[in-house]
Order: structure tokens, then sequence, then C-alpha cells
């Protein structure tokens, strides 16, 4: 009895630090002092800024109610999801960070960068320059990248970044891919014991919580959870392809019409665990750099990596059954667009279905959207 | 075998009773603030319009459009499009795109031989194109929608309304009324509009013939005439009201339901 | 090679004959002026027009991708932004139409979703290589990699550069780490050799277009302004997409034709436009 607890006390968890800014671990964090780092793309190294002292926060604008702050700046024409997290920092809302780091992997995400150096924002403020080509040497060129930012980190809180430390952060941020790697493969069974919305929270709070507090947690959840007779009696098992989907809520508007959210490829999701750092290299920025520029699953601003990232789909779709794919993107993004544009023709050579749903970054429109996953379902089940 | 469906839009609800695949009764009703009151009195007026004394006396009833889960009475409830593919299946056999302009929604529906759902397409969040957007443009002219439909097919040089936001089209037409252009032109103007936004969401599905086109807006002759000229095609005509083809697929999945499930009084 | 391709290329080369002779019978200067600018066009229409007909190599490139390299290396190449824009005057306004079926999402850039229908709609000639564009947004490089989806486009080799966000020494280094590769890139596909010697000649012809074209916006803050918006953007299109234009004495020619005129418009107090009433 004793160990249902545990499990739905630990999902519940996971649940509840999906739907706040700042949880429970990550306020006790603060409380002794902890500091933190936010940033805002998949290819800032959160090694680097652990190994620095700092817990790594992976932005979200979880809460933001208006964008009428940030709209000074932005235009409607610019992501929601930019749009709001500018209008939370402008209000202040994200007083707990010592700095914020982007990239270079979108144009509305150097926008963010362009008006937090202006208005000195935070302390610390980075961008990193992902190249959009994979060779040699761009790897170099990221590594060079890496570098630089952790001179700066360096410079502006006054440390020394060793490179054990660096290490020691890439041993404990592997476990953390791991583990969140085998919960995501429980999807694989017929009867998965989590649904995709609790497998979504899980990984959001794997990038809000300080890294061996999720670990220690996620490692009691994986003990305490059986490997099948969870859900049944779905109607379909789905893929959920797309950028940065922060919010569990949104699966649950797909799987409360039946479907299971068996899989996904999403910033939040497993993208991030799929691969892992390369341990054994002398160098831990040159293994960093690697993993991002060539290991990883890549994000369709890397645009000599088509084939890898079709076959990467293409294993989930056969690894997990996959029955359909929602293709979901935020409005104005041109990287999911054009990822969508190029992706449809090959599921439909494939046969595969697909859904494809544009957003804003806040839910909203479910009326439509349960009328479209709906009716997508229905066309998977076949004649009626 | 008595089936009903039940269609609960934005602006209006509708319902089809069907005894042995035969439509017994239909009904439309503007819609009341709460789905659960539209439906009740959509069917109320079609059990009425059968001689159907209670709900006890069907043998299944499926939901469908926005308000579908709030649909009391029925025992299931199946997405518009595919109640929308099957009514317009059921009375044009060779159906192969749907076009549904319903109160706040755009849809195209393409269908292979079989009437299977091959695909369908949405407008976003967004009433350019919607039956609200003609509503909002026949009051800007003030004209009613038969009015509106009557002066669209009088126009000679239709006038351009490059605004998709019903707002900022709308403000679009008033400059057009002070510059003096004619009634008449500006609704062309509206239905070309409205056109090209069906244009854009048929080609997403692929247009293959034999297209129809459901929902409230099939009944603006003008709109249709529009529609034909810019797809080129001429599109199928019901026999029945385009209104209530998404109430009649409903009605003709439950028949079937009946039939797959056994359920007493299938046959 | 694809005739509808053809015949549409030569179509739109045609429409900028015609233009270029009716403008050349007006007696106003910049009527003039866009005489010689399109005929500079159609020149470079024809060069590709050539090498379809006599199965020559040629390039589809995109701005900022060095095009001083192709004049010094003389390859024929073209950008698909001109026949995306050109094709409503063959077309007429169903170009728009056509546009809007392509299943690309309609927020993405206008230009990016015209010129995926130049090639839908055969206006855009397959090249013999492709040197993809990566800046300066993000819709462009993915777009470049979308026109693997096209028949033809799929099979040619693809040359690309990486530009860096950062403008200081060790981001120029790294570009041009980027643009020798693709010069060697080039030199292994055309087998044509690139000459230092000649690349130098052509950088201070295309420097002294670019000098003109600081001093041009410089006069443009002058009251009344002495040009209308656009004309800038012409200076634009010789120094960096006009293939016969590009790095040649007659672009550098054609921009001091048009400041020549501004300068007058300058001394006279002029105004290169007229409010609309």
């Amino acid at each position: 009895m004793r160990d249902t607890v545990d499990k739905d006390a630990i999902v519940n968890k996971f649940m509840t630090a999906a739907g706040r800014l700042v949880n429970d671990e990550m306020q006790e964090w603060l409380n002794r002092g902890g500091r933190i780092i936010g940033t805002y793309c998949s290819y800032v190294p959160e090694e680097i800024i652990a190994a620095a002292g700092f817990m790594p926060f992976r932005m979200r604008a979880v809460g933001s109610d208006s964008t009428e702050l940030s709209d000074v700046y932005l235009t409607h024409l610019n992501c929601s999801f930019v749009r709001h997290s500018l209008n939370m920092a402008l209000k202040g809302e994200y007083g707990f960070l010592d700095g914020v780091v982007t990239t270079t992997c979108c144009d509305h995400a150097r926008r963010l960068f362009d008006n937090f150096a202006r208005k000195e924002s935070f302390p610390f403020i980075g961008m990193l320059n992902v190249p959009k080509r994979n060779t040699e040497f761009q790897v170099e060129w990221f590594y060079q990248e890496l570098l630089k930012f952790k001179q700066a980190i360096e410079k502006q809180f006054h440390l020394t970044i060793s490179k054990d430390r660096i290490k020691e952060a890439i041993s404990i941020q592997n476990e953390s891919r791991r583990l969140q790697k085998q919960l995501f493969l429980l999807r694989t069974d017929k009867n998965p014991p989590i649904t995709g919305t609790e497998a979504l929270a899980a990984s959001v709070s794997a990038t809000a919580m300080p890294a061996s507090k999720f670990n220690a947690l996620l490692k009691v959840l994986l003990k305490e959870l059986p490997t099948s007779g969870g859900r049944k009696n779905y109607r379909a098992r789905l893929l959920i392809l797309g950028g940065i989907l922060d919010n569990p809520q949104y699966i649950k508007l797909i799987e409360d019409q039946g479907a299971l959210v068996a899989a996904d490829s999403l910033c939040f999701g497993s993208r991030l665990f799929w691969e892992n750092v390369d341990e054994n290299e002398e160098d831990p920025l040159k293994a960093i750099a690697r993993y991002h520029i060539v290991d990883r699953p890549s994000c369709p601003h890397l645009l000599d990596a088509r084939e890898k990232h079709i076959a990467f789909i293409m294993d989930l779709v056969d690894q997990f059954q996959i029955d359909g794919i929602i293709m979901e993107r935020i409005n104005f993004c041109d990287n999911w667009g054009f990822e969508r544009f190029m992706l449809r023709n090959t599921l439909k050579e494939k046969g595969i279905p697909f859904l494809s749903m544009d957003r804003e970054y806040l839910l909203g429109g479910t009326g439509q959207m349960k009328t479209r996953v709906q009716a997508f379902l229905e066309t998977l089940e076949g004649d009626l | 075998m008595i089936v009903a469906g039940c269609d609960i839009g934005s602006t209006a609800g509708k319902a089809v009773i069907l005894k042995d695949n035969e439509i017994l009764s239909c009904a439309i009703a503007s819609c009341k603030p709460r789905p659960a009151e539209t439906a009740e009195i959509t069917m109320r007026e079609a059990m009425a319009g059968a001689g159907v004394s209670s709900l006890n006396e069907f043998d299944w009833i499926i939901g469908t459009g926005y308000g579908r889960c709030k649909i009391d009475f029925a025992n299931d409830n199946i997405s518009e499009i595919t109640c929308h593919g099957v009514g317009a299946k059921a009375v044009c056999h060779s159906v192969r795109t749907i076009i549904d302009i319903g109160g706040q929604d755009l849809k195209a529906i393409a269908l292979g031989e079989n009437g299977k759902i091959l695909d369908f397409a949405m407008n976003d969040k967004c009433a350019a194109g919607t039956g609200k957007f003609i509503e909002n443009m026949a009051r800007s002219l003030e004209l009613t929608l038969e009015e509106l439909s009557i002066a669209s097919d009088r126009a000679k040089n239709a006038a351009t309304i490059s605004n998709q936001c019903s707002v900022f089209a709308e403000s679009e037409i008033i400059t057009l009324l002070n510059e003096g252009i004619e009634i008449d032109n500006i609704a062309k103007g509206v239905h070309n509009a409205i056109a090209g936004r069906i244009m854009t969401l048929v080609s997403k599905v692929g247009a293959r013939e034999e297209i129809c086109i459901v929902g409230g807006c099939a009944k603006n002759e003008g709109l249709i005439k529009t529609i034909e000229d810019r797809l080129k095609v001429k599109l199928a005509r019901f026999s029945i009201d385009p209104q209530i083809i998404g109430a009649l697929g409903a009605a003709t999945l439950a028949a079937r339901m009946v039939l797959k499930k056994n359920i007493p009084g299938g046959s | 090679m694809n005739e509808k391709v053809l015949e549409n290329f030569i179509k739109l080369t045609h429409a900028k004959h015609m233009v270029s002779e009716l403008l050349a019978q007006s007696p106003k200067r910049m009527d003039q002026f866009d005489s010689r600018y399109i005929a500079a066009m159609a020149e470079s229409d024809e060069r590709i027009i050539a090498c379809m007909r006599e199965g020559k190599p040629f390039l589809h490139s995109w701005y900022f991708n060095a095009p001083e390299l192709y004049t010094a290396m003389d390859l024929d190449w073209y950008t698909c932004s001109f026949p995306a824009v050109f094709a409503v005057n063959v077309e007429g306004p169903s170009v728009f139409e056509e546009t809007d079926k392509i299943p690309l999402d309609h927020d993405i850039c206008t230009l990016q979703r015209l010129m995926l229908r130049s090639i839908e709609g055969d206006f855009a000639p397959v090249p013999t290589i492709s040197v993809a564009g990566l800046t300066p947004c993000d819709g462009i490089g993915l777009f470049h990699e979308a026109l693997k989806q096209y028949p033809g486009w799929r099979d040619i080799p693809v040359l690309e550069m990486d530009p860096p966000y950062w403008e200081d020494e060790a981001a120029l280094r790294y570009y041009g780490t980027e643009i020798r590769r693709m010069a060697k890139g080039l030199e292994g596909l055309t087998g044509k050799a690139l000459d230092l010697d000649r690349l130098k000649q052509v950088l201070e012809e295309s420097n002294k277009q670019y000098d003109m074209w600081v001093e041009y916006n410089d006069a443009r803050r002058m009251k009344p302004c002495p040009h209308p918006s656009f004309s800038g953007d012409k200076i634009f299109n010789i120094a960096q997409s006009i293939p016969s234009t590009v790095g040649h004495s007659s672009g550098t020619e054609l921009i001091r034709a048009l400041l020549d005129d501004e300068m007058e418009m300058v001394r006279n107090k002029k105004a290169g436009w007229k409010m609309k009433k």
C-alpha cells in the first residue's frame, strides 16, 4: 500500500512542478542559498551551469496571463512563448534568476536576447551561437562557444569551473537522461504504467529541479512502477512531435479524447535524453559540443541532419507501435513550419497518418482542438 | 428501429430522426446560451414532427457538433467531421470533398471512394470565412443574408476585400462604402474573400470531385456560385437541407451502431 | 530539361526586355535608369536560358552567398526570388492563390512561399548546383533544405556556408573558412579554378559599388529626400543579386548613374517623391 502512495506522490509532484514556475524542490534550493540560471533552449549546456554551482532552469512562461508589457518591444508576429516570457521578465517574475542564456536557434529567441541585453534584465545574459550545420568544423566552433560561455560565467561570478566539476555534472546529467529514457520506454508496453501526460510532466520537472534531487525522485518512481498493467482501452497510440511544448495539460486534452500519447519528439521530451554525453572524452567541453552538434536528435534548425532526424522519428514509430502523429507548432515558428512541410511528404510515403495543430503558447481554443483530435482518432479507427 | 442524430453547432442546433434509414423528421433551432438547452429544444421539435413522444423510444442517439459532449440524452458522441462525411455520403454517393461552413468553423473534408475520411482541414482560431464573418459583413452593409446573396449575384465588378480578419474587413467595407463603391460589388467582394479561404482549405486536403457544401451557409446561393467560379467546378446540390447533413450523419451512425452492437431493436 | 520551365523562363525574360524597351523611350532620366537596370536582369536571364538550352552548368544561389566568387569564376547563376516575384506578370494574380495551396503555414514569409510556388509552378529551373543560403532568417535555411522535396532538386549537389552570429575576429575566421570550403566545392563541381588575383579585381569593383551605396544612402538623409523609397533596393540587387552586374564595371556604372541623379536632385533641392493625396 505504501508503494502506491510513493508512486502517486511522485507523479503528483511532477504534475505540480510542471504547472508552476517555482516548485518545492527549487524553492528549497533557493532557501538554502542556491542560485539559478535560466536557459531558453535545449542547446544550452546545463552541465557548465551546474558545474559552476548553479541550478540550470529551463525557461517557461507558465502562469503568464498577458503580453501587455512585452508587446511594447515585440509584435503579434512573434512567438507567443517569447512574448509571454519577456512579459514575465518585465513584470519581475523571474526575480529568482541570476542569469539567462539563449541560443541563436531561432529568430524569436534572438529577440529575447536583444531585449534582455538592452534592459540589462539579469546579472548574467548570454547567448550561444549554435551552428546550422553539423560537420567537425562546426563541432569545433561550438566548442569555442562553450569555452567562451564558461569563461563568461567565471568572470561574471568570480569563480573557476574545473574540468572535474564539468565531468561530474555530465555524469549526473547523463544519469538523469538514462533514467528519463527508462521511464519513456515504459510506454512501449501495450498497457503502460504511465500516460503521456505524466511522462511530459516528468521530463519538464527534470528541467526545473536540482538534477540530483530529480534523479533520486525518478529512481524511486521507476522502482515502484510496474512495467505494465496500466492504461488500456485507448483508441490509438499517438506520437507528438514539435517544439517547446511544456504543458502536460495539452497532452491530457489529447489523451482525454481516448488516445494514448505513447511517445514524443519535443524540446521538453525525448530529444533531450535520447543520447548521452561521452564520459570517456578527455576534454568534457569537447564531449558536450559533439553531443549537441552531432549525437543528439536535432532541432530542425540544424540543416544537415534530415535523414537522421527522419530515422529517429521512424524508430519511435516502430518501437512504440505508433498509429498516428500529431505535429504541433506555435504560430510564426519557421523552424517547425518547414519541418512539418518536409515531414508530411515522408509520412505520406510511409503511410503514417498525421494531424497538424497550430497553437499559442497558452493553452486555448480547446473546443476546436478536441474536435480535431477526436476526428483524427475516428479516421484512425476506420469505418464506424 | 428509431434513431436520432443531434448536431449542436455554435449558432444552431439540428436534429434528424431516422426510422429504418428513412428521415422521419428534422428540426433546426437557434442556439441558446447553454448547449444542453439547445439540444433539448431541437430534439423536442424533431420528436414532435416525427410523432415520437418519449426519448425511450429511441434505440440509439448520437450527438455531434461543438456542443456534442453536453447533450445529456445522447448515448454517444462523434466529431462533426466524421458525421458530415457520413451524412454527405448518404445523400450524395459520389461525394469526395465536403466543404462545411458553420457559424464559427470552416472545414474541408476529403473522403475516399468508400466514404472513409482521408484528411480534413479546419480554420484556425479565427472567424474569417465563417458564418459569423458573413453575418458581420452583411450587417455592415445593412443587408439580410438573403439580400447579400442576391446583391452578390448582381455585381459587375467585385470589390477587393484584402483583410482576412473580420474586424479589419468590416472597416475595409466601411471605407469602400465611403468611396462610393456599389453595395453589389462589395457583397461579391465579401463572397470572394470567403471563397479564397475555402480554396485554401480545400487545397489542403485536395479538391476531388464531386464537391459538396454543407452547413448553414450552404443555403447562400450567391456564395455557392462564387465558390464554383473560384474552384472552377460545379458543386453538388442536395435534395435535403444542407444544414442538417451533420445531424443526418450522426443519425446514420446511430443506426449502424444499433446493428453492430445488436442493441435490442436492431435487426 | 523541363520544357515548361524553359518556356516560362523565356516568357519572364521577354517581359523584362519589353519593359526595358518601353522605358528606354521615355525622356525621364529615372526611366532611362530603370530601362538599363531591367535590361541587366534580362541579360543575366539570357545566360541561364543559354545554359538550359546547351546543357551547361549553372547555380541557384541566394543573396549574401558571396556572389563575387561567381563573377570571379565566371559561373552562371540565378536566385529564384526573381522568378517568384515576376511570375505574377505572366500568370496574373492566380499566382497568389496557387501559393496559398502549398501546405506551408501561411504565417511563414511570403517571399519564401512565393519562391516555393515558383518551383512548383515551373518558373525556377533546376540548377546543376545549389548554393543554399542560411541567413538572415530561420526560414531561409529551411527553405533551401525544403527544395530537396522537389524532383530534380533532390539529386543535385548542395553547398552551404554557415554564417556566424557574431562579428568578431573569430567569427570572421570561421566564415572565411566556410567560404573557402564553398569555393573549393565549386571548383570541384564545375572544374573551374578560382583565380585569387581575378577575385581581388572583382572585389575592388564591388567595393566601389558598396562605397557608392553608402554615399547614396547618406544623401537620402537630405530634406527633401532626393529619391523614392525603393531606389536603394536597386543598388542592393545590382551589388548582390543580378549576376551581370555583381562585381562588374557595368554594375558600377549603373550605380553611378543612380547616384549622379540623386546628387543633382540634392543640388536642386528637389524631392524624389510626391506625397500621395
